[in-house]
């Protein structure tokens, strides 16, 4: 079967009406990474997605955003059990030096509260998401604000760094070397909040990496690179 | 600033994804308000009982909460994501409930919801669209939902809303597996070039404006 007759069959499947059998067959062929199909299948998706939302609105239950806020709340900690983890078995094991660590980013996070309210009524902002080879539940985001030259970084299901090390925070401008930042420690359920300035010399395309080193930090990388993202070309 | 200034206070619904994955919870209160009432009527068209319909839309937003981080701009608007959820994970408790008295139909799964690790990125796919344009939006593709003949927007709508096949639609319907195939197929084709005018259009008018303001 072809990309082309496909195309057919993505728009079946995007709408749900396929035999199971088909589904399979496409499934399969989508997660050999073809790009012509995954493109076909997100056209179809999104119109999906904007016929659905054409449904006139019915007001929602009271006490349900409540019942929303109470389960997210409960999220937490069910999914610091769902993945652990060997940097977290290793951290459980080191309680004191966990419970100081959560404190000293409590306190982090609660200062830049502040901050954070001028910061995000910045219209000038590019944004890049980060990923993880190393540690696949983990990702975050790095937000650029171009008019107060700072990056908002926030991580999530990052596990915590080895014993004697933590976090480093790196900037790295296009085709140049990595230039350190800021070393951060996470909380209990591995997020971390930082602000950082961006020095002049990082460009628009920067890509903003983070490494697990030595405590104190260092001044170019020597540990694994969990999370890693660049900042997308906005001129294009 | 100009005139606009109204519309750019609002923020748009992907920068409240992002403040989502930073876990903001004030973000997703602005995204339930903004949007439960649209997730609670697909629930409720699907599932017709308004106590599984709530059980949906707390799951819908919770689901929406753990994977924001993941949610993909590229993939379509947050508004489009959460609508395909909602109907995703509707048909799933609808389908559990047909199970349990004797009846099958198919399952959804993440590909469906547009939402998926599939390796391979779209080569061109719907721009997000800020939330204030959803209005005008919504009448386009209503339009040309509308615009379908009686035939193809019931085989469509069959298929998307009660997660019937094309075969079990045909015996529904009573037309040919290959009618019904090609309704629904040439029913979303319709819908996404209506949308990809509109998209086209509504991008001109911001560069436009954009362009205009700076």
């Amino acid at each position: 079967m072809t990309c082309a007759e496909r195309k057919d069959l993505l728009f079946l499947y995007a709408a749900g009406a396929l035999e199971s059998g088909e589904g399979e067959a496409l499934r399969a062929h989508l997660a050999s990474g073809c790009p012509t199909c995954a493109g076909s299948l997100a056209e179809a998706q999104a119109a999906l997605g904007q016929m659905a939302q054409t449904v006139p609105p019915i007001e929602a239950p009271g006490g349900a955003l409540e019942k929303l806020m109470t389960r997210i709340a409960s999220d937490g900690s069910s999914e610091m059990k769902r993945a652990p983890s060997p940097f977290r078995i290793a951290f459980l094991s080191s309680l004191a030096a966990a419970a100081a660590a959560v404190a000293i980013t409590s306190g982090v996070i609660l200062y830049q509260t502040r901050d954070a309210r001028t910061f995000w009524q910045s219209r000038n902002m590019n944004i890049a998401t980060l990923t993880s080879d190393t540690q696949p539940v983990a990702s975050g985001q790095v937000w650029w604000d171009k008019d107060t030259r700072q990056w908002r970084v926030t991580v999530v299901n990052l596990a915590p760094p080895p014993p004697g090390q933590e976090y480093e925070l790196w900037f790295i401008p296009h085709g140049g070397k990595p230039m350190p930042s800021k070393t951060f420690v996470v909380n209990k359920n591995g997020s971390a909040t930082i602000m950082v300035d961006v020095p002049e010399e990082v460009g628009p395309l920067a890509v903003a990496a983070i490494t697990n080193e030595p405590i104190g930090g260092v001044s170019a990388p020597t540990g694994s690179v969990h999370l890693k993202g660049q900042f997308p070309d906005l001129t294009k | 600033m100009s005139g606009t200034g109204a519309a750019a206070q609002q923020i748009d619904d992907a920068t409240l994804m992002q403040r989502i994955a930073a876990r903001d919870e004030a973000a997703l209160r602005a995204l339930y308000a903004r949007h439960s009432g649209m997730v609670f009527a697909i629930c409720l068209r699907i599932l017709r009982d308004r106590s599984e319909a709530e059980q949906v839309l707390i799951d819908v937003f919770a689901e929406a909460w753990q994977h924001a981080a993941r949610y993909d701009t590229t993939r379509g608007t947050p508004g489009g994501y959460l609508a395909l959820l909602a109907r995703s994970r509707a048909i799933d408790v609808a389908r559990s409930r047909k199970r349990s008295s004797g009846t099958q139909t198919l399952r959804t799964d993440e590909a469906e919801t547009g939402f998926t690790s599939a390796s391979g990125r779209p080569s061109s796919v719907a721009q997000p669209i800020d939330a204030t344009l959803s209005e005008e939006r919504c009448a386009v593709v209503a339009e040309a939902l509308n615009a379908l003949g009686e035939n193809q927007r019931t085989a469509v709508e069959l298929a998307f809303y009660d997660g019937l096949s094309h075969s079990e639609i045909a015996v529904k319907l009573d037309r040919p597996i290959g009618t019904v195939k090609t309704q629904i197929r040439q029913g979303l084709i319709r819908m996404r070039d209506a949308l990809r005018e509109y998209w086209e259009g509504a991008n001109e008018d911001r560069t436009k404006t954009t362009r205009g303001t700076a």
